[in-house]
Parts: structure tokens; C-alpha cells; sequence
């Protein structure tokens, strides 16, 4: 045999694997859709946006196109779906609390307005699910419509608090300490998607981290600890911390906490300060603080612009 | 979705010409030394669009924490108001924004309280008020904190 002939067999071999994968890589299902359950209740264009520039992850109505079956692309695909789906569910919505619908409606205004959902590589590619300014005008006035009215009045009767020194540890190993009452106050806020308040204290890292501007990333070491109460409302008005809801903490240290962001996350609850939850809730605070990425994961600071 | 690495490098190449320079937030200063004062409590005026918080020295914590007992001299008390601002990164949080006052009281071994304000922006506090603005800065019932560290090395 010549060799011009081996190789127009080889290439015509070759040819025929090549069709052969490629028809493969997209005839292969990238994720299945599951049975929409119930879907997100909105304002017809709130719901346009959320089917146009997130169902695609967020939902069991994922609708896959060519260039997302290529071979690598695929696998990416399927893990953000995966991933996205299991955090958020548009179409699975009756699963959850009225007051957790809610919340992820805020969360998702403020993810949009923040630039990190959709995700920015997907966008890029999607130029359909870019969100418009009206589109998030609307998104906003809708929410308004869901503030949150306070209406507990100045009742609270308060249990004694901690007198112990042996204070609780959090699955991150973060272990409550009442030497936050002593550092300086980085701010304070007032919720209007929910009917709580807080007191937000800065250690003196983190104070001088905030006051130098150095705070992208935060130093090693920097704590931020919050309080959180019910808003109370007194005969002329005023709001009053009332029933205490939890402290909680982010503390700093980029290697060790290099899955969440470089920022560790504990909560504690009640009067008895019961460490809130488990390695995993971690990853979900760290998922909505990423909404603060502008300023190191820290959405606290008072600005001026 | 993600998409294929090469695609992403090109989209990146001609993308980031075109992405806006992300606005660096400015954060205020902060003006207000609580020269090691403790909080009290945080107070919320939604009609004024006003957020105070309370700080006392030692002996004022004790008065609040001693359930408003007998007052001490030398109790000092300070209420720092500032205005409420849309928090910049939470769209349904309101933040503490520009300083606007901030009133001390003292209290002394004989006689009325002293007050006294300081103005840094917005509107005065009319002279007229001293009274009763003492009155209702001694008022305020504390927050409810989980630990009071001076209380448990030197209440218990
Ligand atoms: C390309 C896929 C993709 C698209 C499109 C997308 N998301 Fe996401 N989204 C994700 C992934 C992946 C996560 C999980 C991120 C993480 O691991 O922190 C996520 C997380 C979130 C979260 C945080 C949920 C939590 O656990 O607290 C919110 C809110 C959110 N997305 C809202 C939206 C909204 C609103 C849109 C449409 C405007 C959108 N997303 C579009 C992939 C996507
Ligand atoms: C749904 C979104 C969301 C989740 C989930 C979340 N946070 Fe936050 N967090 C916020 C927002 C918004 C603020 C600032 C607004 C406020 O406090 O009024 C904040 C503020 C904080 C602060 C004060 C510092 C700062 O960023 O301003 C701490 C500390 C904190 N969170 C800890 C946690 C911990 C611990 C968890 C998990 C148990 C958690 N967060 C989960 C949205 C979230």
C-alpha cells in the first residue's frame, strides 16, 4: 500500500470518530428538566426577566442551546444548573415559606443590582438575559409593595442573659465573645424587608482597615460582629431593639476560609447563644454576601455617594 | 450557563474594553469618638428619618442595668443621631448616614442633670428643649444584649 493511501484511510477514519463524538456531545442530555411543582408569582414584567435571564439555571425549565452541549461547556453547564437550581428554584416555589419567598425575591433584587446574577459569563453569551433599568424599576416597585410593617409593641419581657464564660462554638470554630460590646460601632440598620434592626461592631483591625481603605480584600484578623433584634414601636412612634434574635459574626482569614470567600461565618441564637446550624449554612451566607462584593463581602458601611 | 474556554477568552478580550469601571464606593468618616463609651440601646425616628444611638460610661450603665433606680452623679450619657440613608448594597436596609447631633447628659451629686448639644449638619435642636430632652435620653430603656461583660465580673 502507498502511503498517500494509509493516509487518506486514516483520514477518513478519523473523519468518521470525529462525527461520531461531536454527534454524540449533542445528542446528550446536559441536565434534565423535573416537573415544575409551582412556579414564582410576580408582576408580568418582574416574571418575563426572571423566565428570561434566569430560568435557564434557576428553574426546572432550563432550556439548553447548542453551543452549551459542546463537550467541555457541557459539564460546566451542568454543574451551574445543578448548583443554581439547588440553591434557588423559580419553578419549584411552592416549596417554600411565604416569608422565604419573600426573602429570595429581596435577595434576588439586590443580586441583579449588585451585577452578580445572571451570572456575567452567561450574560456575556446571552445577550437576551441582560436586565433592563426598567426591568428592575419595576423589580424595585414591586418589592415595595412588600415592606414589612412593624407592629409589635414595647412588651418584651427579657430573660436573663449569659453569666457564663464558657460560650458556645460555632461549626466554623468561631466561638462567641462579649468583648465585641468594646469595640467601636461600624453602623447601625433598619430593615424594611423584614422587622428587625441591627447594631453592626467593627474590631480594630477592621476599623482601621475601613478607615485606611483597605478593604478589598479585608486584612487577616478583621472581625465584623452584628446584633440582631425585633423592632419594637413605642406610643410616639419611635423603634426600640425588642426581642432579641441572634449575634453573628464574620471574621477574616483568606486561607482558612478560602471556600467562603476568606470570611468565616458563625450565628448565634437566643438568649442562650445556640450556634446556628452547619458547615454547609456557611456556604449560604457566603452565597448572598457575595452581593457585597464592592466592598469585601461587608454590606454595612454607611456611604457617602 | 458557562460556555467553552476559547469562547470565554475571546468574550473576555472584547468584553473588557467595553465593562464600566466599577464605582468605588466612598464610606463616610466617622466622626463620632465614643472615647470607650458603651452602647445602651439604638433608637429609630422614621417620621424624622432620623437613627440615635445611646452610649453611657460606666455608672450610666449601671443606672439603666440596676432597673432605673436611684441616679449616681457622674452618670454621663450621650445620644448620637444621625441620618438614615439607603444602604448603598441592600436594597431594604436602611444605614446610619451623616452625623447630625449629638446631646450628652451628666448627671450630678445635687441638683438638675446637665445637657448640653453639639450640631454637626442638619437642623438645630431649639434651646427651649433641654428638659425634655433630658428626660427622654434618661428614659430609654436599654437594648437587650446577650452578655454584659462588666456586669459579670462586677455585679455577680
Ligand atoms: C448561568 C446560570 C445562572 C443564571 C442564568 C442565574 N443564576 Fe443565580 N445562581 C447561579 C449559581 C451557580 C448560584 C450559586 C452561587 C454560589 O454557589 O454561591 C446562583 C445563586 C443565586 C442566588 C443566591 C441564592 C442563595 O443561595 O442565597 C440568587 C438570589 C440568584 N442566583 C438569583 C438569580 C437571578 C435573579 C437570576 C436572573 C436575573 C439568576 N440568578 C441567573 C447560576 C445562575
Ligand atoms: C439573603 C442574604 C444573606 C444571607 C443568606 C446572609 N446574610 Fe449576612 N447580611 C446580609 C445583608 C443584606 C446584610 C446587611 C444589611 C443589614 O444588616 O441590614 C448582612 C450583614 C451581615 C453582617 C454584618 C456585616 C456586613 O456585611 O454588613 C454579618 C456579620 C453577617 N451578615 C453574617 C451573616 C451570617 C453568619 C450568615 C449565615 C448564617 C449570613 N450573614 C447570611 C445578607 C445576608
Amino acid at each position: 500500500m502507498k502511503i498517500s493511501n494509509r493516509i487518506k484511510i486514516f483520514s477518513l477514519f478519523a473523519g468518521i470518530c470525529t462525527v461520531g463524538v461531536v454527534a454524540m456531545a449533542f445528542t446528550t442530555k446536559v441536565v434534565d428538566n423535573p416537573p415544575v411543582t409551582g412556579e414564582v408569582e410576580a408582576p408580568v414584567v418582574v416574571k418575563n426577566m426572571l423566565q428570561r435571564a434566569c430560568y435557564d439555571c434557576h428553574s426546572n425549565k432550563t432550556d439548553i442551546k447548542w453551543f452549551d452541549k459542546l463537550p467541555i461547556a457541557a459539564s460546566i453547564v451542568r454543574r451551574d444548573v445543578v448548583t443554581a437550581r439547588k440553591h434557588l428554584n423559580f419553578t419549584e416555589w411552592d416549596k417554600l415559606s411565604k416569608g422565604e419567598q419573600d426573602s429570595f425575591l429581596w435577595e434576588a433584587y439586590n443580586m441583579i443590582n449588585a451585577g452578580n446574577m445572571p451570572l456575567p459569563e452567561y450574560a456575556a453569551l446571552h445577550s437576551n438575559a441582560q436586565v433592563t433599568k426598567e426591568e428592575l424599576a419595576a423589580f424595585r416597585a414591586y418589592l415595595e409593595t412588600k415592606r414589612v410593617k412593624v407592629t409589635n409593641t414595647i412588651d418584651t419581657v427579657h430573660t436573663a442573659a449569659v453569666t457564663t464564660t464558657n460560650y458556645p462554638i460555632a461549626p466554623t470554630g468561631i466561638q462567641f465573645s462579649p468583648e465585641f460590646r468594646n469595640w467601636q460601632v461600624m453602623s447601625t440598620t433598619s430593615r424594611i424587608d423584614n422587622t428587625t434592626m441591627r447594631v453592626m461592631y467593627a474590631n480594630p483591625i477592621a476599623m482601621k482597615a475601613i478607615k485606611e481603605h483597605k478593604i478589598n480584600p479585608w486584612p487577616d484578623g478583621a472581625i465584623v460582629v452584628k446584633v440582631v433584634w425585633e423592632k419594637e414601636v413605642d406610643s410616639e412612634g419611635n423603634m426600640h431593639p425588642g426581642k432579641f434574635l441572634n449575634v453573628q459574626y464574620m471574621v477574616r482569614n483568606a486561607k482558612q476560609y478560602e471556600s467562603t470567600d476568606g470570611w468565616g461565618y458563625a450565628k448565634f441564637e437566643t438568649p442562650t447563644l445556640k450556634p446556628y446550624g452547619t458547615l454547609l449554612t456557611a456556604q449560604s451566607c457566603a452565597s448572598c454576601h457575595k452581593a457585597a462584593n464592592a466592598t469585601g463581602g461587608i454590606f454595612d458601611l454607611p456611604t457617602s455617594n | 450557563m458557562r460556555f467553552p474556554i476559547i469562547l470565554f477568552i475571546a468574550t473576555m478580550l472584547t468584553g473588557s474594553c467595553m465593562q464600566q469601571q466599577k464605582e468605588k464606593p466612598a464610606i463616610r468618616p466617622y466622626v463620632f469618638n465614643d472615647s470607650g463609651l458603651k452602647v445602651i440601646t439604638t433608637i429609630i425616628n422614621e417620621k424624622a428619618g432620623t437613627v440615635s444611638m445611646l452610649y453611657g460610661n460606666k455608672a450610666a450603665m449601671d443606672y439603666q442595668i440596676n432597673g432605673f433606680k436611684a441616679h449616681q452623679p457622674n452618670e454621663m450619657f450621650q445620644l448620637v443621631t444621625f441620618r438614615e440613608q439607603d444602604n448603598k448594597f441592600w436594597f431594604g436596609s436602611y444605614i446610619n448616614g451623616e452625623l447630625l447631633h449629638v446631646e450628652t447628659v451628666k448627671t450630678q451629686a445635687a441638683g438638675q442633670p446637665t445637657y448640653n448639644v453639639q450640631h454637626y449638619n442638619g437642623p438645630t435642636i431649639s434651646a427651649a428643649d433641654p428638659a425634655r430632652r433630658t428626660d427622654f435620653i434618661l428614659s430609654l430603656p436599654p437594648a437587650f444584649y446577650p452578655c454584659e461583660p462588666h456586669l459579670s465580673t462586677d455585679k455577680l
